[in-house]
């Protein structure tokens, strides 16, 4: 199945980002069905056609020790067959639908979606409600789903050098904390995997109280709840898993990784920081988010004015911030060199440009970063798939409803000290590492 | 108890069996289908043509008041890569890119600022046929938008140092490509299937002729190929005829008359039945797989179009995913589709596993592609395909920029301003007759060709 790990978060907040928002941002109507199982609509109406959507809190970092892979092969695995759906016949029933059916497993939820004809939706949730119960595969499904896992990480991590730099950074950033690990699990993990681990997964946290369903489209939400509750309903409440605890990142850690990869053919800087999320400290990721905007999102942000325009020192400079996660979130700072500038050069610039940046901050500026950032938000109203996409994994995490919609007030509501303080706070105190990865035999590696 | 009680109560205890072992051994989606509150929904899709009160210039519309957002997609037909000349390959997508860095009387900074306090989107793209470009706007700030679009068509700044930085970041996406294995052999395959054509050239360009563009150079392509005779536009949105007829004027109608024409020949596809492998030390290895296809207003289109989509094309329920992926765990995925350009067709697929599985995949595709152009396909996979291509036909109407990029699609390819109304229709008017000759005659040992890239030892 297709897997986005944090991009997925990444891009909803790029999208929240670059477009943005009236009053309410997607009107949502939130319910609670008997067993535990909670609801969210989004109203739209322009066509008659729906995304479907069911998330479970349950990721990779929900894995035991030494498991790693299993949330996702899980997902793979519950298109393996129920007691009643058997063997791969939800995939048939959704195709000769006419549904879009795919799902994904990050850090911190796994979640199953179908973009499909209104008239095909109560179908979808007859289906999803039946495995979110009754999963049952056989031996041989399991064997041959592994194999396929086990190709998917060839393909979409080891093929690509990039990506297995981006292993190496997280493994360094976050040391003991599960965001260090694959979401794939490596190689030998996914080998060892079993039958019962899974099921095991399966049976704790695929629980209506653990599980977020999400219906964006041409529906009405007192219809929409009426259909929850007459198929998710039937689903019996189990006690699902406790709140997982996280380890406390170390605040000292200032790491440098250098890399030189088969296959890289330009040089790269990423700088990661950790930082607040909306679960370890939601006052502040507003702040974050305008610091992130003022920075480098865009192509009238200080790093891109100042770098690539004015300089010349970059071919591409970006940041992003992602506060959707269940642990700490993470403010990126991304850079690929101009022609015969060594990466030494670009990194003082770099953080010469941002100390100014910060120094300069002032109510003008902030003023200017927000209204771009609100303009947008109309468009988040046109895409019904989008907007459960967005919704979906914002409310997994932890969101509240109100939080969700009342993101344009809360940026309006930000000080232009808070995005200050901010920016002192994760530029100089926060725990960090910086990666360069460079192509073999790179002449340039001046320190 | 008489015995007709018992057998009363017999029957009764069987039926709620029955009942029972029904409930937790079946689903019947026809049943949920057919009951469901949500079906029989009529949704309309008019389009309209406008054409411009000043300059006669013709789009398609289709207006939606449900947000008050407008979105234009434009295509300058035959301005892509096969536009240039012998020295200036690469010049169409520079020249894309430098559409949005500044025009008249705003510098590059001043023109973001603009976009991105009005939130409104201007982009351009180039592929091998045509360049391509799309705006999006809110309804209060359209009129902004428009005065902004039109001055990047007609007076784009082209300045050298946006050139030189333009030039730089496009030789380093041509690097960027070789990072990917899949996009690497794609390259290696266009060339060995098509050069000297130009659909055989990376449509990002050559390097060495990339570093000699000119100013005066971009500009002259822009002026000679951006004209009102290649011009098509699609609409959708908050907006009504006669507002899209003064747009069209106001944003269209200073372009020059003539713009780039028609004039590279049909690409003949260098087919053998041959494979060819390419070494590279990568951690699974890749295929690609070509072979001669058919036009889009073709007889054969549809019937083609539903026996790709049974072999490769409907994802993991295809024959090819069910047997590599589903039933023998070889590869995460395998795809065939069809890939039209203005002067080639093909089927196109592609899948990558690690190179001990590599023959056993390659194997599986080639027993799969015979066998479709020998058998063909069974009536009940052309009902169930047919029913896919038919239900899920509303999902197109999810994205605004999908719909207006559809409505350009709908004229260049000449299907008609009704295509909307009537494309379920032609699907299910396809018989099981047409799609088996449409498989026997693609679908041979002949028309194929597999390239590969990895180890290969």
């Amino acid at each position: 199945m297709e897997k986005k790990f944090k991009v997925l978060c990444i891009s909803v907040l790029c999208l929240l980002f670059a477009h943005s928002v009236q009053a309410k941002l997607f009107d949502i109507s939130e319910y609670q069905l008997s067993n535990g199982a909670t609801l969210l609509v989004i109203p739209n109406h322009k066509a008659p056609i729906a995304k479907h959507m069911v998330w479970y809190k349950i990721g990779a970092v929900d894995e035991t020790v030494g498991k790693g892979g299993s949330a996702h092969l899980l997902e793979h695995l519950m298109f393996r067959g129920t007691k009643k759906v058997t063997g791969t016949e939800f995939n048939r029933l959704m195709q000769i639908n006419g549904a879009d059916s795919n799902a994904f497993t990050s850090f911190d939820y796994t979640a199953y979606h179908q973009n499909l004809d209104i008239s095909r939706l109560e179908l979808a949730m007859a289906l999803e409600a039946d495995r979110m119960q009754n999963l049952n595969f056989s031996d041989a499904d399991f064997v041959t789903e592994r194999d396929i896992v086990y190709q998917e990480r060839k393909q979409v991590v080891e093929n690509k050098p990039l990506a297995v730099f981006s292993e190496t950074m997280k493994k360094i950033l976050w040391q003991n904390h599960p965001y260090a690990k694959p979401i794939t699990g490596t190689e030998e993990e996914i080998l060892s995997l079993t039958k019962d681990d899974i099921m095991q997964l399966y049976q704790h946290y695929y629980a209506p109280e653990n599980a977020v369903i999400v219906i964006s489209g041409d529906i009405e939400p007192q219809i929409a709840f009426e259909l929850a509750e007459k198929y998710y309903g039937k689903v019996p409440a189990r006690t699902s898993a406790k709140p997982k605890s996280f380890p406390t990142i170390n605040a000292n850690t200032n790491a440098k990784l250098r890399m030189s990869l088969p296959r890289v053919e330009i040089p790269r800087l990423i700088r990661t920081y950790v930082t607040d999320s909306y679960n370890t400290n939601p006052d502040n990721i507003y702040a974050l988010s305008i610091l992130s905007a003022y920075l480098g999102e865009g192509e009238t942000s200080e790093l891109y004015k100042e770098l690539i325009q004015n300089r010349n020192l970059a071919l591409s400079v970006s940041t992003s911030y992602d506060y959707a996660s269940r642990s700490y979130g993470t403010f990126d700072i991304a850079a690929v060199p101009a022609k015969d500038v060594s990466m030494k050069k670009l990194t003082e610039k770099l953080d010469k440009v941002i100390r100014d940046a910060v120094f300069t901050i002032n109510d003008e500026k902030i003023e200017r970063v927000k209204n771009k950032m609100l303009a947008g938000l109309i468009y988040l109203k046109d895409n019904p798939f989008d907007a459960a996409n967005i919704v979906g994994a914002l409310y997994t995490i932890g969101m509240s409803k109100e939080d969700i919609e009342n993101y344009a007030d809360s940026i309006r509501r930000t000080t232009t000290e808070q995005v200050r303080h901010a920016a002192e706070e994760l530029l100089y105190k926060s725990p960090v590492t910086e990666g360069i990865v460079y192509p073999i035999d790179w002449e340039n590696k001046d320190e | 108890m008489s015995k007709k009680v018992l057998l009363g109560l017999f029957v009764l205890l069987l039926l709620i069996v029955c009942g029972w072992y029904w409930e937790n051994h079946s689903f019947d989606a026809d049943r949920i289908i057919k009951n469901s509150q949500l079906g029989n929904r009529t949704f309309s899709t008019p389009v309209e043509e406008v054409v411009s009160p000043q300059h006669r210039i013709k789009a398609y519309l289709l207006e939606d008041k449900s947000n008050p957002i407008i979105s234009i997609s434009f295509i300058f037909a035959n301005a892509g890569a096969r536009a240039e000349q012998k020295g200036q390959y690469g010049m169409a997508k520079i020249a894309a890119d430098l559409m949005v860095e500044g025009a008249g009387e705003w510098d590059s900074q001043q023109f973001k600022e603009m976009l991105e306090n009005y939130a409104i989107s201007i982009s351009f793209s180039a592929d091998n046929d045509d360049m391509s470009g799309q705006l999006l706007t809110t309804k209060e700030y359209a009129p902004i938008a428009f005065d902004m679009l039109q001055k990047t068509l007609l007076s784009p700044r082209v300045e050298r140092r946006y050139v030189n930085r333009t030039k730089e970041q496009v030789l380093a996406a041509i690097k960027h490509q070789q990072e990917n294995p899949q996009q690497q052999l794609s390259l290696m395959a266009n060339e060995d299937l098509f050069a000297p054509h130009p659909y055989g050239r990376n449509p990002l360009g050559n390097p060495d002729d990339i570093k000699n563009f000119s100013p005066l150079q971009i500009r002259t392509f822009i002026h000679n190929n951006l004209g009102q005779s290649n011009l098509i536009v699609g609409i959708a949105g908050d907006m009504n005829a006669a507002e899209a007829g003064k747009m069209l004027d106001d944003i269209f109608g200073q372009l020059p008359i003539q713009g780039a024409t028609d004039n590279i020949s049909e690409a003949q596809l260098r087919l053998d039945g041959k494979k060819s492998f390419y070494h590279a030390d990568i951690a699974q290895n890749i295929a690609f797989i070509a072979a001669q296809g058919t036009k889009r207003k073709a007889e054969d289109f549809y019937p083609l179009y539903i026996a790709n989509y049974i072999l490769g094309g409907s994802g993991l329920t295809s024959r090819l995913n069910q047997t590599a992926r589903e039933k023998e765990g070889l590869t995460y995925g395998i795809y065939t589709g069809l890939s039209i350009s203005d002067k080639a067709e093909m089927i196109i697929g592609s899948f990558s596993t690690t190179a001990q599985n590599f023959d056993l995949v390659v194997d599986i595709f080639t027993k799969e592609w015979k066998n479709m152009g020998i058998n063909g396909v069974s009536a009940q996979e052309l009902d169930e395909a047919k029913n896919y291509l038919i239900s899920s036909y509303n999902l197109r109407f999810a994205d605004i920029i999908n719909i207006s990029d559809m409505l350009a699609y709908m004229q260049k390819e000449n299907l008609g301003i009704d295509f909307l109304q009537k494309r379920n229709q032609y699907i299910s008017e396809v018989t099981l007759k047409q799609v088996n000759q449409a498989a026997a005659h693609y679908f041979t040992l002949e028309n194929l060709k597999i390239y590969g890239l990895g180890n290969f030892n």
